[in-house]
C-alpha cells in the first residue's frame, strides 16, 4: 500500500484541485462550513494540552470550593473560569476540550477498526463467493440485527461488573473502541462485498488474472481502490455514529468514567444539576456534541452527492 | 417455500442457542449465587456441600443443559433483588416498554410517510428543504439529549407535561396494564414517545424520500405520465406502493432496534419499563435478571427479524427464495 501511495504523491494536490470533488466542495457553502467546524474541533482537541487553561484529569488541582461557577457574563461568574465550572469544580473549557478529544479519538479509532475488519471480510466474501460468502453474510445479517448500542451496553456492563473500578477507569477507552469497532463491521463488509461483486465482472480483473497475478494482489491492488468512494461516505457516517454511541454509553454510566469524561459523561454529570439551575454543565457539552455530529453528517451528505457512489445496501 | 421457512426457522433456533450459551456463561462469570442466598456468615464446609447439592460443581455443559431445560419451560431463575422469578419481573415491566414502542411507532407512521412522499415529489419546495434539514438535525441529536431537551422545555419551563413515570394505567387482558387509554397516561407518554421516535423518524423520512425518488425515475412511472394519468394516482398507486417493500423490511428491523433505544429513553424519563429495569439490574449485579433480559430481548430481535425475512420473501416476487444469501443484494 505504501508503495502505491508514494508513486501517486507528487501530483496529488494538482489532481485534487482539478477534480470534480474539489469544485463541488468550493461551491457548497454548507460543506465548507462543516469541514471548517470539524477541522476546528479536531485541531482544538489535539492542542488541548497546550491551550486548555487547566488540566481537568489532574485530581489534585481541582478545588471543590470552585464548583458550579457559571460562565462569564452571568451573575456570580469568576474571571478564572471562562465557561464556568462543573459540579466537581473543574474548569468547563478545559474539560470540554479534553472531552471533545476523547469523543473524536473513540469515533475515529472505532471506525478504523470497523473498516479494517469489514473491508477484509467483505473482500473475501465478495471475491471468493460460494458457501463462504453466504455464511459470512448471514453472520453479518445477524450481527446487524442486534444493534451496536445494545451489544455495547451489555458488554460494557459486564466488563464494569467483572473488573475493578480502577482498572475500568484506565481501560474504558480501549474497551469502548473495541466494542463499537467489532460490532459495526457488517456496514463495511456489505458495501465492499457488493462493490467487489460488481467490479469482479469487469475486464480489468480478468486481465489481471490472465497475466497470472495472485488473488490477494488482485483484491488489494486492483479491486480495493475501486471501492473507495462508497467507503469514504460510509466512514463519515460511521464516525458520527460511533461518537453518538459512545456518548449514549457514557450517558448511561457505562462509558468513559467521571475522572476522564467524554462529552457524554459530562452531560450525564450535569443532568442532575439541570433542574437546580446549573444549566451550563449540561448545555455546553450538549451543544458541542450536536454541532460536532451535525457537521460530520452534513459533510457526509455532501460527500454522498459529490462522489455519487452506488451505496448498494443501506 | 417450505424449505425456505424451515431454513429461516432453523437459523432462528441456532441464534437463540448462541444467545443462551452467551447468557449462561455470563451467569457463570458474574457473581456467586451462594453468596446471594446465604450471605457471608456460612462456613466453608456447608458452602461446599450446598455447592455440590445445587450442582454448581458440575461441568459447564451439564449446567448449561439444565439451564436450557429450565429456560425452555419458562424458568429463568429468581431475581436477587426482587426475590421473584426473573421472568415474572420482566413480564411486569414489558407492557410499559411496549406502550412506549407503540406510541413511538404511531408518530413515525403518522409523519414519515406524508413528509417522505412530499419531499420526493417536490424536492425543491421550501417545506422539503426544511424537512431534510430537520431530519439531519434529528439524526445528529443523540436520543438522550432530545429527551433532556423535551423535559427541560415542556416539563420544567412550561410545566405542560409530567417529566417522569407512567401515570394512570388501565388493565386490559388481566395483568396487562396500558397507559395509552387514560388521559393522564397519554400525557405521561407523550414526551418519552416523541424522544424515542426522534431517532428513527428522520431515518424513515430519508429512506421513503430516496426510495420514492428512485421509483419516480423508473420507466413504468414515465409511461404512466405519458398515458396522462392523474398526478395523485401516479404518486400514490404507481410510485408509493412500490416503495413500500424496502420500507417494510428496513422498518421491521428498525422496530427491533427501538428496543435498544428504550433503555436510553426510559432512563431519562424514569419510565418503569424493561430498559430502565435492565440498567438497574446491572447496577445491582442482579445476574438472573440480566440473563433473563438478554434472553427475552434476544427472542424479540430474532422473532422480528425472522418474521420480517419471511414476509419479505413472500411479498417480493423478485427474491429467489431457494438461493440463500444472495437474496438481499441488488
Amino acid at each position: 500500500m505504501t508503495g502505491t501511495s508514494l508513486t501517486i504523491k507528487p501530483g496529488v494536490w494538482q489532481r485534487l484541485r482539478h477534480s470534480a470533488v474539489y469544485h463541488s466542495f468550493v461551491q457548497n457553502r454548507v460543506a465548507m462550513v462543516s469541514a471548517a467546524v470539524v477541522l476546528a474541533f479536531v485541531v482544538a482537541s489535539i492542542l488541548s494540552p497546550v491551550i486548555a487553561p487547566y488540566d481537568p484529569w489532574d485530581q489534585t488541582r481541582i478545588d471543590i470550593m470552585d464548583s458550579e461557577i457559571p460562565p462569564i457574563g452571568s451573575a456570580g461568574a469568576d474571571q478564572r473560569f471562562l465557561l464556568g465550572t462543573d459540579a466537581m469544580g473543574r474548569d468547563m473549557l478545559s474539560t470540554l476540550l479534553y472531552g471533545t478529544g476523547i469523543s473524536i479519538v473513540i469515533g475515529v479509532f472505532a471506525t478504523v477498526l470497523q473498516a479494517a475488519l469489514g473491508i477484509s471480510i467483505g473482500l473475501i466474501a465478495g471475491y471468493f463467493g460460494g458457501r463462504l460468502d453466504s455464511f459470512l453474510m448471514r453472520i453479518a445479517d445477524i450481527q446487524l440485527s442486534f444493534t451496536t448500542l445494545m451489544v455495547a451496553i451489555i458488554i460494557l456492563a459486564l466488563f464494569q461488573a467483572t473488573v475493578g473500578l480502577s482498572f475500568y477507569e484506565d481501560f474504558a477507552i480501549v474497551v469502548i473502541v473495541l466494542v463499537i469497532g467489532i460490532a459495526e463491521w457488517p456496514q463495511y463488509a456489505r458495501t465492499v462485498r457488493a462493490c467487489v461483486l460488481a467490479e469482479k465482472k469487469k475486464e480489468y480483473v480478468d486481465a489481471a488474472r490472465v497475466i497470472g497475478l495472485k488473488p490477494a494482489s488482485i483484491i488489494y491492488r486492483h479491486i480495493l481502490p475501486n471501492t473507495f468512494s462508497p467507503l469514504i461516505v460510509i466512514s463519515t457516517v460511521q464516525v458520527a455514529n460511533a461518537i453518538i454511541t459512545e456518548a449514549s454509553l457514557s450517558f448511561l454510566g457505562l462509558g468513559m468514567p467521571v475522572t476522564k469524561p467524554s462529552l457524554g459523561s459530562m452531560i450525564r454529570n450535569g443532568f442532575e444539576f439541570i433542574f437546580s439551575g446549573s444549566w451550563w454543565i449540561t448545555l455546553l457539552p450538549a451543544v458541542v456534541l450536536i454541532v460536532l455530529i451535525l457537521s460530520i453528517n452534513l459533510l457526509g451528505d455532501w460527500l454522498r452527492d459529490a462522489l455519487n457512489p452506488k451505496i448498494y445496501d443501506s | 417455500m417450505f424449505a425456505f421457512l424451515v431454513r429461516r426457522f432453523g437459523q432462528a433456533v441456532i441464534v437463540m442457542l448462541v444467545i443462551s450459551v452467551l447468557s449462561f456463561s455470563i451467569q457463570d462469570q458474574l457473581g456467586d449465587p451462594l453468596r446471594e442466598l446465604l450471605g457471608q456468615s456460612v462456613s466453608e464446609e456447608i458452602r461446599n456441600q450446598l455447592r455440590e447439592e445445587m450442582g454448581l460443581n458440575d461441568p459447564f455443559l451439564v449446567q448449561y443443559w439444565r439451564f436450557l431445560k429450565n429456560a425452555v419451560q419458562g424458568d429463568l431463575g429468581v431475581s436477587y433483588f426482587f426475590k421473584r422469578p426473573a421472568l415474572d419481573v420482566i413480564l411486569d415491566k414489558l407492557p410499559a416498554t411496549i406502550d412506549l414502542v407503540i406510541a413511538a411507532t404511531f408518530w413515525i407512521l403518522l409523519f414519515s410517510i406524508p413528509v417522505g412522499i412530499f419531499a420526493a415529489i417536490k424536492p425543491r419546495h421550501w417545506f422539503s428543504k426544511v424537512a431534510m434539514g430537520v431530519s439531519i438535525l434529528g439524526i445528529s441529536a443523540p436520543v438522550f439529549l432530545t429527551a433532556i431537551f423535551l423535559i427541560y422545555l415542556f416539563a420544567v419551563e412550561l410545566g405542560w407535561f409530567p417529566s417522569y413515570g407512567r401515570g394512570e394505567t388501565v388493565a386490559i387482558l388481566g395483568k396487562w396494564k396500558t397507559s395509552l387509554l387514560t388521559l393522564d397516561g397519554l400525557k405521561h407518554i407523550l414526551l418519552p414517545s416523541i424522544s424515542l421516535a426522534s431517532v428513527i423518524l428522520p431515518l424513515f423520512v430519508r429512506m421513503i424520500r430516496s426510495e420514492m425518488m428512485e421509483t419516480l425515475e423508473t420507466e413504468y412511472v414515465k409511461f404512466a405520465w405519458a398515458k396522462g394519468l392523474p398526478k395523485r394516482r401516479i404518486w400514490i398507486v404507481h410510485a408509493f406502493k412500490n416503495t413500500l417493500l424496502p420500507v417494510i423490511t428496513v422498518g421491521g428491523v428498525q422496530l427491533g432496534i427501538m428496543v435498544a433505544y428504550t433503555i436510553l429513553t426510559e432512563t431519562v424519563f424514569q419510565w418503569p419499563g424493561m430498559g430502565f429495569m435492565f440498567l438497574e439490574a446491572i447496577h445491582r449485579v442482579d445476574t438472573p435478571l440480566i440473563v433473563a433480559y438478554l434472553i427475552i430481548v434476544g427472542l424479540i430481535f430474532v422473532v422480528t427479524n425472522t418474521v420480517v425475512d419471511i414476509i419479505y420473501g413472500m411479498v417480493n416476487p423478485m427474491v429467489k427464495i431457494i438461493g440463500q444469501g444472495g437474496s438481499r443484494d441488488s
